[in-house]
């Protein structure tokens, strides 16, 4: 029995969702709704049907969950011929299988979209998914509070500034420690700057990349914020945004001619090619990652790297959002190959490569863990071929995900960033004394 | 007799055109795509990557995998070309007769291909579970079109028949998921546009990496 106010919060759940999946109808999204014809190749390519081969994880069955809503509402002739058509009234039903779909079996990590020989975007359809969820309520917890804690950040930020500055003297000494460097440092809101460099939360993001800005002589300054957007995982336009938008607004503040985003995919995917749509306009400065520049830096020689810190063999797990969302493929390539001596290919990869089941925010809800542990099969296959000893990935949830499948799997390898690697490469002599 | 055919014929012609202008008015009064970012590579290489190379079927993994389904779709496809083909000279008595054979061939190919894709939807678990009724009726109406255009291939007399059958279909085309053709074009623009906007793919791209000498899988 649905009490009266139950039911009223599910009518306007109800209502919400309507509303968003009115208004999210852009052309591109309209293309991709009617574009598919339902032919399963893109089964396959999915690592969740691969892992399961269940018919719910099939992209264009996922997909078909938000058309079906989509077909109800807009179209009078399927709703009310819905069996032939495939219409589905929106009810709090529906939403919750909406929900449950977008964000529990889909990383967004668009494999199945560059399968398809369409070129249906899945992945386009089932953030319009989360939106329509996050709008109707049911978007996961963990997520949502993530979002918020953000955002609190900004709100609270002369608190969060002193505690920031106390744990930077720690890490400045930890830079110095491993550069011998004793005049290394990590400024803060320094002005006119090149680079802004923003890391995320955690002493592992931020060490690595100081070591190198100091060692190239970088005129860069460290953000007061952490470039996780978890708006983005919710698919919220306005958390997305006002996240965003703490970075953007420093980056204007201390006049940088640059942000650079630390090892995080969906957070460089996010500030390179998705939050200038939100702007509306280029922003007024470049946005690039960490890779970037230390691929230019080996390049132009400023980033002497001696491989022999790193005999063990090593294979590179290209992040989703890095490759396949943000075109990033030769640089960490570039600086491996300068850091390491014995660099492995997984197969397939680049724009190929398998997800490792830990994108689109999955690793943070803590319900989906078996499930994500066992989507990421094809990933641990792809990592046994190689033989490697060591998995270099580039992006923090991938690195969490990879360290969780290298336990119940029992790859036996070590998980390790790109900048951490390099460190090793560039301080040979410090790195033969931790072995 | 043909006369009224024709003019049935004529009808839902104008039926289907009328109901695919409404979608593509549709579809052309949302919100276009803004994308400010500076483009990593060229998203006119990945539009045309789209459009060309993007498209062989051992360029991508799903159809390297399934390469027999594929065929199939592009053997019903070319039977639906040859019967639109067909219904373009129906009025028009004397088709020479080797045009007559290569158009039957490729109609026999098509409706062979389009009986198979039925099969093979009612009986793969994992297309049922994807298809709604319009997915069986939609290419059971297309075949039936090829199959008609096969028989007035060799029996010119079949005509009627022929604009029958061609009439059902036209008349289903904008309510059916046939009408995926008019946003296949669109489609494949959007991917090639954002994947080469992003320098994921593109034909300088393609090449840069077989260069490399990489097992790209």
């Amino acid at each position: 029995m649905v009490s009266q106010n139950e039911q009223t919060r599910m009518d306007q759940d109800v209502i919400a969702a309507t509303g968003v999946l009115k208004k999210g109808i852009t052309r591109d999204v309209a293309t991709a709704l009617d574009v598919c014809v339902r032919c399963g190749i893109c089964s396959d390519t999915c690592h969740y049907y691969s892992a399961i081969p269940n018919p719910r994880h099939v992209p264009a069955y996922r997909a078909e969950m938000l058309r079906r809503l989509h077909r109800y509402v807009s179209n009078p002739l399927a709703r009310r011929l819905p069996g032939l058509f495939g219409a589905r009234a929106v009810t709090s039903e529906s939403l919750d299988e909406l929900s449950e779909s977008a964000f529990g079996t889909c990383t967004l990590c668009r494999r199945c979209t560059l399968n398809c020989p369409m070129g249906a975007d899945t992945a386009l359809l089932v953030r319009l998914a989360r939106t329509v969820s996050t709008a109707a309520g049911r978007a996961p917890e963990i997520l949502a509070q993530l979002a918020d804690a953000a955002i609190a950040r900004e709100d609270n930020l002369e608190m969060f500034k002193e505690l920031l500055v106390e744990q930077v003297k720690d890490l400045e000494q930890s830079v110095r420690d491993v550069s011998g460097d004793s005049n290394a440092t990590i400024p803060i809101d320094r002005q006119r700057a090149d680079i802004l460099y923003v890391g995320l939360s955690g002493a592992h993001t931020i060490v690595p990349p100081a070591v190198m800005f100091n060692a190239v002589g970088a005129d860069w300054t460290l953000s007061l914020f952490e470039a996780s957007n978890y708006g983005v995982f919710l698919a919220d336009p306005v958390r997305a945004k006002r996240i965003a938008r703490r970075i953007y607004d420093e980056a204007i503040r201390v006049h940088a001619r640059e942000v650079v985003i630390g090892e995080c995919g969906h957070a460089y995917t996010t500030m390179r090619w998705e939050a200038p749509k939100w702007f509306g306009s280029a922003f007024p400065f470049r946005v690039r990652s960490i890779i970037e520049l230390m691929a230019d830096w080996v390049s132009e020689g400023r980033l002497k790297l001696d491989p022999r810190a790193n005999p063990e063999p090593v294979t590179y797990h290209d992040s989703c959002n890095l490759g396949r969302n943000g075109g990033l493929f030769e640089q960490p390539r570039k600086v491996l190959r300068a850091a390491v001596q014995d660099f492995r290919e997984m197969t397939p990869n680049r724009e190929n490569s398998y997800c490792c089941g830990g994108g689109g925010g999955l690793v943070a809800v803590e319900e989906k863990r078996e499930l994500r542990l066992s989507v990421g099969a094809p990933k641990v296959r792809q990592i046994r071929e190689t033989g490697t000893a060591i998995v270099v990935a580039s992006c923090d949830n991938c690195r969490i995900q990879l360290g969780d499948l290298n336990e119940r799997y029992g790859l036996g390898v070590q998980v390790k960033g790109l900048a951490e690697l390099a460190v090793r490469a560039l301080y040979p002599e410090k790195a033969a004394m931790t072995a | 007799m043909n006369t009224a055919f024709t003019i049935v014929l004529l009808i839902s012609a104008g039926v289907a055109l009328t109901g695919i202008a409404s979608w593509l008015r549709n579809m052309l009064s949302r919100p276009p795509v803004n994308d400010p970012t500076p483009e990593s590579v060229s998203s006119t290489d990945g539009v045309l990557y789209a459009f060309t190379t993007g498209m062989l079927p051992w360029k991508k993994e799903s159809t390297r995998k399934h390469w027999l389904d594929y065929a199939r779709g592009m053997l019903f496809h070319a039977g639906i070309f040859a019967g639109l083909a067909s219904l373009a000279l129906s009025p028009w008595t004397e088709i020479p007769l080797t045009f007559r054979a290569i158009l039957g061939v490729v109609l026999a190919a098509g409706a062979i291909s389009g009986l198979l894709g039925l099969a093979v939807r009612v009986g793969r678990p994992i297309l049922r579970s994807l298809s709604r009724t319009d997915d069986y009726l939609s290419p059971a109406l297309v075949t039936a079109f090829i199959l008609a255009g096969l028989a007035f291939v060799i029996y010119p007399a079949f005509r009627a028949g022929f604009y029958l059958v061609a009439s059902a279909m036209l008349l289903y085309l904008p309510f059916s998921k046939v009408r995926h053709f008019v946003y296949f074009f669109f489609a494949r623009a959007y991917f090639g546009h954002l994947f080469g906007h992003r320098g994921v793919i593109g034909l300088a791209h393609s090449a840069a990496i077989v260069s490399k000498g990489d097992d790209n899988g």
